[in-house]
């Protein structure tokens, strides 16, 4: 039980509380005893003199149901989307009883669900199409010899499946890198959420990769969107592993570009804007939605797209190396920002990469690039999923702020 | 505090009921109508003698679109300007609207008071109906939580089964016997037992051609998901009572003047009612207190124990709700509700017969007209006018028991052929 909290007292407090991720009960000032639902007059003493208590969400499970319709309107819209869904009762080592949705088990299996459990409170968004809330849940308290288990377990099954039951988010998923990144992941079990603006490919590859796959269609340029993207990940799997920041566009134009002394042409404004608001900003709204749910789960990796062009400039690319230089700036900001609570940040620098974003590339270009390139070739998708797969591994554990180049030793000419 | 009891008391002169079903073409006020009408009063009654109208409606402003149904009702009936009065206490509406009929007599105010209750439901759908029933838990600290009306009572079932070993087979046979006395209720909207419906599925499986049901007995059909699909674990869909069209009234008098309608008057001797928290914090979920408590002062007012009653209606708006309510009302201890069920104590020929009518299960559950349909039966059954399913031997302490969401509201009544 933490300090005392002066809000004052009204039925949605609790809610105001709980959408700051704070679990609160009323406490009578006089007896002591805490009340939910929070009262405004205690039944003992009638006294309206009450505090609100955090309590510490630790608990027990009274009872539970599995709810095969739920409900679909006002405060509780959205549930029924999750139909079957485990909801209950459950008591607090503070003595109030809430009731909660209870994550983390089965429903389809009732039978194996415990009745005095111990349970831990978390803070689960719930979107309902339209707009997401926070509503209290409860999960499962695991034992600690069983956590140990499971640990080795996953070492085991690291040899084949390196991220199974990991939950990754990939921008830009629908093609290119991304795609590739998508299907390696899936590939080493991981559950893999593909966002992009090409509803067509992107669903068609969630479709492709069966039911561990899902496909939304969001602007990583739009905070909001990519919020509630988030939020409606996290409430479908109770947590998120993996980002990957893949999502990039380019508008190639020289600064400026004079001829016979004349201005013929030049970047424009809007241009630069653009490139700025879908590679940069773009990964900084989304490391910024997912953030806060890492460091809940106390794990976590953030891997963001960077180029060879980030490090070493490219001419006609001022935006575009502009975002990807930004990109390892900020992963080296949020490696140490995020260090402490787990989770990794690493940036991936590809080189020339045979994807759809070099079609606009003129061809002479190209073959400039492999003729600079030792291993003589362009790069690979895969080339690049698989480095992020790496990073992505428990078997790069302790790397965290660094920028991996993936491009076959080019050296970019000036 | 002194015992409370009555200044005077109000007795039952005449009940009607409409069908119970789903009509389409039928509006909450023609089933008013079709329910007064149903009413006889032996030695006849001037309905403009009717002094107030006390009407159960638990929401006919989402289920019909028309609130304050009250005076409408009453304008239905020919007896404007009486004040007329809607009572909402979500599906305890038509009990605590007895209740207050009776204590308005008691008060010396009228001598004459019509007791309705009506609910129109079957106009939503299914979903929306859900919607509107849900809202009666706690919308702020239940509803959020993912919680449905079926979904508070399987937590009651889940908490049940764990501490006295429950089995979903012993709910089953709650539903088996309320259906079997269905059957015998011309007014239910189920009249076939569990076994008929499975039968009937059989036979229509046959004539389309389709694959057949290999269901040996009631209880395989039961446990089939198609049959009777899963809606709130533990609670399947023979589990719930049904969404039901309907309406009942009964008309009240003062006991002095009780015999001027009627040679066969049934008193009420005892009411009792008391509100309980929201089910999730409760300290214990196998019982309802409201309905401990209100059974209490009913037994007291009339003087009589759980043992005295010969028949009891309650609020069996799930099969678990029934287990708990013979439990609550102390017609036997708790945890012992479902083995005695077994034995038979609670079928029409057992010791205290439950739900002769079918209860809310097979008779249908209008929300509103929930209530008052209980007293109806309990009327009928005292007076030996229940027909085929009228039960034998001496009848003369009836008890009704009606509940609202999860027991935070409970009504319990007691009635008195004497």
């Amino acid at each position: 039980m933490s300090e005392n909290v002066k809000r004052p007292f009204t039925a949605s407090s609790f809610y105001q509380y709980m959408a700051e991720k704070k679990l609160m009960a009323s406490r009578c000032q006089k007896t002591g005893v805490l009340y939910l639902p929070p009262k405004a007059i205690c039944p003992e003493t009638y006294s309206t003199d009450f505090d609100w208590v955090e309590l510490s969400g630790k608990g027990k499970l009274v009872s539970f149901t599995v709810v095969h319709i739920g409900p679909s309107f006002m405060n509780a819209s959205g549930f029924s989307k999750d139909n079957p869904y485990v909801t209950g009762i459950v008591e607090l080592e503070q003595g109030p009883r809430v009731s909660a949705r209870i994550m983390g088990v089965d429903p389809k299996q009732p039978e194996s669900i415990v009745i005095g459990s111990p349970m831990k409170a978390e803070f689960i968004s719930q979107f309902d199409g339209k707009v997401s809330r926070t509503i209290l849940a409860f999960s499962l308290v695991k034992e600690e010899k069983e956590t140990k288990k499971t640990m080795e377990e996953k070492t085991t099954a690291t040899n084949t499946q390196r991220l199974a039951g990991k939950v990754a988010l990939i921008t830009g998923g629908a093609a290119g890198i991304g795609k590739a990144t998508v299907e390696r992941f899936a590939q080493e079990g991981a559950k893999v959420v593909i966002c992009d603006l090409n509803e067509t490919l992107g669903q068609a590859l969630a479709e492709k990769l069966g039911p561990d796959a899902s496909f939304y269609k969001v602007n990583v340029a739009n905070r909001q969107e990519v919020q509630t993207w988030v939020d409606a990940v996290y409430a479908k799997y109770n947590r998120i592993d993996i980002l990957v920041n893949n999502a990039g566009i380019v508008r190639d134009s020289q600064l400026v570009r004079v001829k016979d002394g004349v201005l013929v042409k030049q970047m424009t404004e809007a241009e630069f804007d653009l490139v700025i608001s879908v590679n940069l900003k773009g990964t900084f709204n989304c490391t910024q939605a997912v953030a806060p749910y890492m460091i809940k789960q106390n794990s976590g990796v953030i891997l963001n797209a960077s180029s060879v062009v980030g490090v070493d400039g490219n001419f006609g690319q001022t935006n575009y190396v502009a975002t990807k230089s930004g990109v390892i700036g900020m992963t080296k900001v949020w490696s140490r920002e995020l260090g402490k609570f787990k989770i990794r940040v690493n940036a991936v620098a590809p080189g020339f990469t045979a994807t759809e974003i070099l079609t606009s590339m003129p061809e002479k270009v190209l073959q400039d690039m492999k003729s600079h390139t030792p291993l003589g070739r362009l790069g690979d998708p895969i080339d690049i999923a698989n480095a992020y797969l790496f990073l992505a591994s428990d078997e790069a554990a302790f790397i965290t702020g660094t920028v991996l180049k993936v491009d076959g030793g080019l050296v970019v000419g000036t | 505090m002194k015992r409370k009891s009555l200044s005077r008391k109000a007795a039952i002169v005449g009940a009607g009921i409409s069908l119970f079903g789903a009509f389409p073409d039928k509006s909450g006020r023609d089933l008013f109508v079709e329910a007064f009408q149903d009413m006889k009063v032996d030695k006849g009654f001037n309905p403009k003698d009717i002094e107030a109208l006390y009407l159960g409606n638990f929401s006919g402003d989402i289920f019909e679109g028309q609130a304050h149904q009250a005076p409408i009702m009453a304008d239905s009936i020919g007896i404007l300007p009486c004040p007329a009065t809607r009572i909402e206490d979500a599906c305890a509406s038509g009990g605590v609207a007895l209740r207050e009929g009776i204590l308005a007599i008691a008060s010396g105010m009228y001598d004459m008071v019509l007791v309705g209750g009506v609910e129109k439901m079957t106009a939503l759908p299914t979903a929306q109906v859900t919607d509107a029933l849900g809202i009666a838990a706690d919308a702020l600290y239940e509803v959020p939580a993912g919680f449905t009306f079926p979904g508070l009572y399987a937590s009651m079932a889940t908490a049940y089964m764990q501490r006295y070993g429950l089995k979903s087979e012993d709910l089953m046979q709650v539903a088996i016997k309320n259906y079997e006395n269905g059957v015998l209720n011309p007014k239910a909207q189920f009249q076939s037992s569990v076994k008929d419906i499975m039968l009937a599925k059989i036979k229509a499986a046959q004539s389309k051609g389709k694959p057949v049901p290999a269901w040996q007995n009631e209880m395989d059909f039961l446990h089939d998901n198609g049959a009777n699909p899963i809606i709130a674990w533990p609670l399947r869909l023979f589990d719930c009572s049904p969404i039901s069209d309907g309406a009942a009234v009964v008309l009240l008098v003062s006991e002095e003047i009780a015999q001027k309608f009627t040679d066969r008057p049934i008193y009420i001797s005892g009411t009792g009612q008391a509100s309980g928290l929201p089910l999730y914090s409760r300290p214990d979920l196998t019982t309802l207190p409201a309905a401990q408590k209100a059974a209490s002062m009913a037994y007291e007012m009339a003087g009589v124990k759980p043992q005295d009653i010969h028949l009891a209606e309650v609020h069996d708006c799930f099969t678990i709700a029934e287990l708990i309510a013979i439990e609550d009302l102390g017609l036997c201890e708790p945890g012992k509700s479902f083995e005695l069920l077994k034995k038979g104590n609670f079928h029409r020929n057992g010791t205290i017969p439950v739900n002769s009518s079918g209860g809310l299960k097979a008779k249908g559950h209008p929300v509103g007209a929930s209530g008052v349909a209980q007293a109806y039966e309990i009327f009928r059954q005292l007076r030996g006018e229940a027909g085929q399913r009228q039960i034998q031997g001496t009848l003369s302490l009836g008890l009704t028991h009606n509940v609202g969401a999860t027991g935070t509201t409970c009504v319990v009544h007691i009635f008195e052929r004497r």
